[in-house]
């Protein structure tokens, strides 16, 4: 995008927030348009299905609209996105957990994974690994290893500590490897 | 083997990292639909607006009860002869002349009122051959006995003693007589009962029947004003207003009817200030695309169903209009007035449904606002042409058209109506006449 396009888009893009912020319908439109994928793409990382994905997208979305008056114009508006999504999905975490069980990996493999297989995974599968993986795991895994939290971050973020942070990431990698073996497996068998 | 599995966990991470930053699902339509009935309902903008400009609106407010204070009480500047009625409690600074106030009216000062009649008469005489009205002789009065005057009293608070026919008494300069009159009380009787009889060969004569003439319209653009304040309503209109409606964002044109009631009061003679209450009702049903589509890609077999998309509302409301008219032709039984101003509207039920028919499978999405969640105080802009028919003392006849042009987008879905307002109605005269 050009300097004179990007002040185009800028313009534009400002008007939508002014807009969503009088609470206008097509302005809300647009912005729901341009950030679906990303919102989605985060809230992906952190459900345990699409449904459930979709569900807090759309909360988050619903936050975004009510709070959209408090955004400051000077920041990174994805950055401010990002956070609202990953509030929201905490504050499901906080419910899934309580119905969670926990799940014992003393038997994951130890055993390497063939390269090939690491590559050839693509977006669907990963979400899908990602999404079988145990609610705390996961949260640890997505919160460390893909938005940057540290340790002290997730166990202030998640209400545990930060050495359960350390141990769960650990056993969310593990169990992931476990996971890609025996998609292998099943590959190779089928 | 630690070692490995460690490069192994890497790997994996790495690769689930680089996958999910550059992963965004594609936009889904049926997501927004689900999200826009949950979607937060925008505060009372009337609430917002009080809110944001509450400093400046009780200024205004402030200034508004001090100036109608002012003209309520009719506080009058003092001024350097500033008159002591001697009968008010506020007499009681007042110090007592050495001459009593009967001085002027008594018979001992028939000759100075005698010179005063002598100056009067030339000064009719000079009148009569200029064509000039009579009450213009009291410009001939010196200006030291103009500075005895005020314009508070009336004829009834004469002194009994005054002559009936009496010429214009003299205040000598440095006279304190106790007591002052009007100018009004200068000007002989029989000039202010001409006055009087001019006032009342204006006055409406009743019609006996009911005739149509075609109005002989006179411009009064420079008609000069005869109010200088607002005493509120003076009528009661009852009135039939069918709407045509065109919304920019349906691209289509409907039709609604209501019903209102406007109160209307003078503020200058050629100027009235009208607001209103009206009840609106819009029912709208459009097909927004029909047309045939593709199933079936096969080369040489292709199927087509049809593919027809409906949007369909109910809106009713409650609309507040506030206007500043202008009469500028007039002939004895009509007015033609314009008029200019701006509608509150408050949302009382919205219904709005978005229909797919795709080969004779229906997909409906509906959604509805609980009333009073819009409440648009800035709704439209309004300009409008009134016609006026008097036919009895007291009742006119009224229709009007009215182009509204919206300031906002309205209601819940943000609609973009532009209006054309009809109306016929009758008005009541239940106050003074204008």
């Amino acid at each position: 995008m050009g300097d004179r396009g990007e002040q185009e888009y800028n313009l534009d893009f400002n008007k939508v927030l002014k807009g969503c912020s009088r609470g206008d319908l097509k302005a809300q439109e647009s912005l729901c348009k341009q950030y679906y994928g990303y919102v989605m793409s985060i809230a992906l990382r952190f459900s345990s299905c699409h449904d459930n994905a979709l569900e807090i997208a759309n909360d988050s979305f619903l936050k975004i609209f009510r709070k959209i008056a408090s955004y400051q114009i000077d920041k990174e508006f994805k950055t401010w996105v990002r956070k609202i999504v990953i509030n929201t999905a905490t504050d499901y975490y906080r419910k899934d957990k309580k119905n969670s069980i926990e799940v014992s990996i003393e038997a994951a493999y130890n055993e390497p994974v063939d390269e090939s297989v690491i590559d050839n995974l693509n977006a669907e599968e990963i979400i899908k690994l990602i999404n079988s993986l145990p609610v705390t795991y996961r949260y640890i895994f997505s919160l460390f290893e893909i938005e940057g939290y540290s340790h002290d971050e997730i166990a202030l973020q998640l209400g545990i500590t930060a050495s359960a942070s350390r141990t769960n990431l650990t056993r969310a990698k593990k169990m992931l490897r476990k996971m890609i073996l025996i998609n292998e497996h099943y590959e190779r068998v089928v | 083997m630690n070692t490995m599995r460690e490069s192994s966990d890497d790997r994996i991470t790495k690769r689930i990292k680089e996958v999910m930053e550059q992963y965004e699902p594609e936009y889904s339509p049926p997501f927004w639909e689900k999200l826009r009935n949950q979607r937060p309902v925008p505060e009372l903008r009337l609430k917002t607006l009080l809110l944001k400009y509450k400093f400046w609106l009780s200024v205004l407010a402030t200034a508004g009860f001090l100036i109608i204070g002012y003209k309520v009480t009719n506080i009058i500047p003092a001024d350097k002869n500033s008159a002591v009625d001697p009968g008010s409690s506020e007499s009681a600074n007042y110090v007592e002349s050495e001459k009593p106030k009967e001085m002027a009216y008594s018979e001992n000062t028939s000759t100075l009122k005698h010179s005063i009649s002598d100056i009067d008469t030339g000064q009719e005489e000079k009148n009569r051959f200029f064509n000039v009205t009579p009450v213009q002789k009291t410009n001939f009065l010196p200006a030291n006995y103009q500075n005895y005057t005020q314009n508070v009293n009336v004829i009834e608070e004469m002194p009994d003693n005054t002559e009936k026919n009496s010429v214009i008494p003299v205040m000598l300069e440095g006279m304190d007589l106790g007591y002052q009159y009007n100018i009004a009380q200068l000007i002989p009787i029989e000039y202010q009962a001409e006055s009087i009889q001019l006032w009342e060969d204006q006055t409406y004569d009743k019609p006996r029947r009911l005739k149509f003439n075609w109005p002989d319209f006179n411009l009064l653009l420079a008609k000069e004003e005869g109010y200088d304040k607002f005493y509120g309503p003076n009528k009661f209109a009852l009135l039939y207003s069918p709407e045509i409606h065109y919304s920019d964002s349906l691209r289509t044109l409907g039709v609604s009817h209501g019903i209102g009631i406007i109160f209307e009061g003078p503020i200058r003679s050629l100027v009235s200030l009208s607001a209103g209450l009206s009840y609106q009702a819009i029912d709208f049903h459009k097909t927004i695309f029909s047309e045939k589509v593709l199933t079936n890609n096969i080369p040489g077999d292709p199927i087509y169903i049809d593919s027809i998309g409906i949007r369909s509302g109910s809106y009713k409301y409650l609309e507040v209009p506030v206007s500043i008219n202008f009469k500028f032709l007039e002939s004895t039984r009509s007015q033609v007035w314009l008029g200019t101003g701006i509608s509150s509207i408050v949302f009382l039920r919205q219904n709005y449904t978005s229909e797919t028919i795709v080969g004779g499978i229906s997909d409906q999405v509906s959604s509805s606002a609980k009333g009073w969640e819009n409440v648009l105080p800035l709704a439209s802009f309004n300009l409008s042409l009134l016609y006026r028919y008097q036919f009895g003392y007291r009742f006119f006849l009224q229709s009007s058209v009215q182009y509204k042009p919206h300031l906002v987008p309205l209601g819940y879905h943000s609609m973009k109506l532009n209006r054309l307002n009809f109306q016929v109605g009758i008005i009541y005269r239940f106050g003074r006449e204008d």
